[in-house]
């Protein structure tokens, strides 16, 4: 026996049209399958509706404030072990690059003031060339160029963070709608 | 349904504790039973609701005052439940934690308490056979009287997948109810009467 769609409205809470509510009679009248499909879920019904509401054991606000209290400063504990962990790592890379100048200049002081003259020498000549190389752009390439590429740079840049941000909000904010 | 004033509510948005404490305190009932039909265990119910208060207020700024304050708490809970329910699948839950129960009807009493356990069981036993989406819809609906449009946006789904999936659900009690031979569940029973006569 075709079972549809009066199981359909047995089970719907959708309204039926008299014609429908007098189909279904007369097939579950006839049909031991669906009449017994019916009163288990009228029975299922009456059971959800017979149970008591759950309540939490008693003081259960008074826990929360513990458990809030706990989270903020375990929050605040992690974020003085950033602080701290940042400095350290700050301090021991400073204190590595002093110590190994230290030691350099310690071991042969002449030969490392030259090359620190050296190096400041040719800072000072990359820094004129630069100079002298952005001095000519204009005249060689046309403003429009210019002008097309840090657009073309600020487009790309301003699509990457709309990207980063709409993935973030997408992802992490997506089980607190 | 609890509410919630809105000068309360603004109040927790600016980060008052008071104001959120006092939020716990009118809605802790309802995050609890809800936590508790979801997971089957009042311990499970109990750090799940204390997880849905604290992610409420990790996010209470981004909570948005056109939508009820109670559709948007229920509905972080019930993804945080469908979350766990995901996590532990096959792990066996005890039976033996139960939650505190509302107060009966006038006669309390050994017996009377004994069927409301058995029932209370026999309730989590069939909504056990339901996946955790199709649970917390059906939770949702018969618990809570929220609407189907509220439903959708609670678990994030369209209207017409709500509607297919509390018929899914429907069907699958009923057969389940069918299945176990609950015909002795204890609301068929006439009141105080043991099932020893």
């Amino acid at each position: 026996m075709n079972h549809q769609p009066f199981r359909d409205w047995l089970l719907s809470e959708e309204k039926l049209s008299a014609e429908q509510i007098r189909e279904m009679q007369e097939h579950v009248r006839s049909c031991e399958s669906c009449r017994q499909t019916e009163s288990a879920w009228t029975q299922v019904e009456s059971a959800f509706r017979a149970i008591p509401q759950a309540q939490p054991a008693p003081g259960f606000t008074s826990r929360w404030q513990a458990h809030l209290a706990e989270y903020l400063a375990h929050k605040q504990k992690r974020r003085g072990w950033m602080m701290i962990s940042l400095n350290v790592v700050i301090t021991i890379s400073l204190l590595i690059l002093v110590i190994t100048q230290l030691w350099s200049l310690v071991q042969a002081p002449g030969p490392y003031l030259v090359a620190w003259f050296t190096r400041l020498f040719s800072l000072v000549t990359i820094y004129l060339t630069l100079q002298d190389m952005f001095r000519s752009l204009p005249g060689s390439i046309p403003l429009l160029s210019f002008l097309g590429m840090f657009l073309l740079v600020g487009i790309i840049s301003f699509m990457s963070v709309l990207w980063l941000a709409t993935y973030r909000k997408l992802s992490f904010a997506r089980r607190i709608i | 349904m609890n509410t919630i004033e809105p000068e309360v509510l603004n109040q927790v948005q600016k980060g008052n504790q008071e104001a959120f404490t006092h939020l716990v305190e009118s809605f802790q009932r309802s995050v609890f039973n809800l936590c508790y039909r979801m997971l089957g265990d009042a311990s499970e119910a109990e750090d799940a609701s204390q997880e849905t208060f604290l992610r409420v207020y990790k996010n209470i700024k981004n909570y948005d005052h056109k939508r009820p304050f109670s559709t948007w708490l229920l509905s972080i809970a019930a993804h945080h439940c469908i979350d766990q329910l995901r996590k532990r699948r096959m792990v066996v839950i005890s039976m033996d934690a139960v939650p505190y129960l509302d107060p009966p009807d006038s006669s309390p009493g050994p017996e009377s308490s004994y069927h409301m356990l058995e029932d209370q069981k026999k309730v989590e036993n069939l909504l056990k056979t339901l996946n955790p989406h199709d649970r917390a819809a059906v939770i949702m609906y018969y618990w809570y009287d929220f609407s189907y449009e509220e439903i959708a946006q609670s678990l994030s789904i369209t209207v017409s997948a709500v509607k297919s999936r509390l018929h899914r659900a429907r069907l699958t009690l009923a057969q389940t109810w069918q299945k176990q031979g609950a015909n002795n569940f204890s609301t068929e029973r006439k009141t105080h009467e043991s099932p020893a006569f």
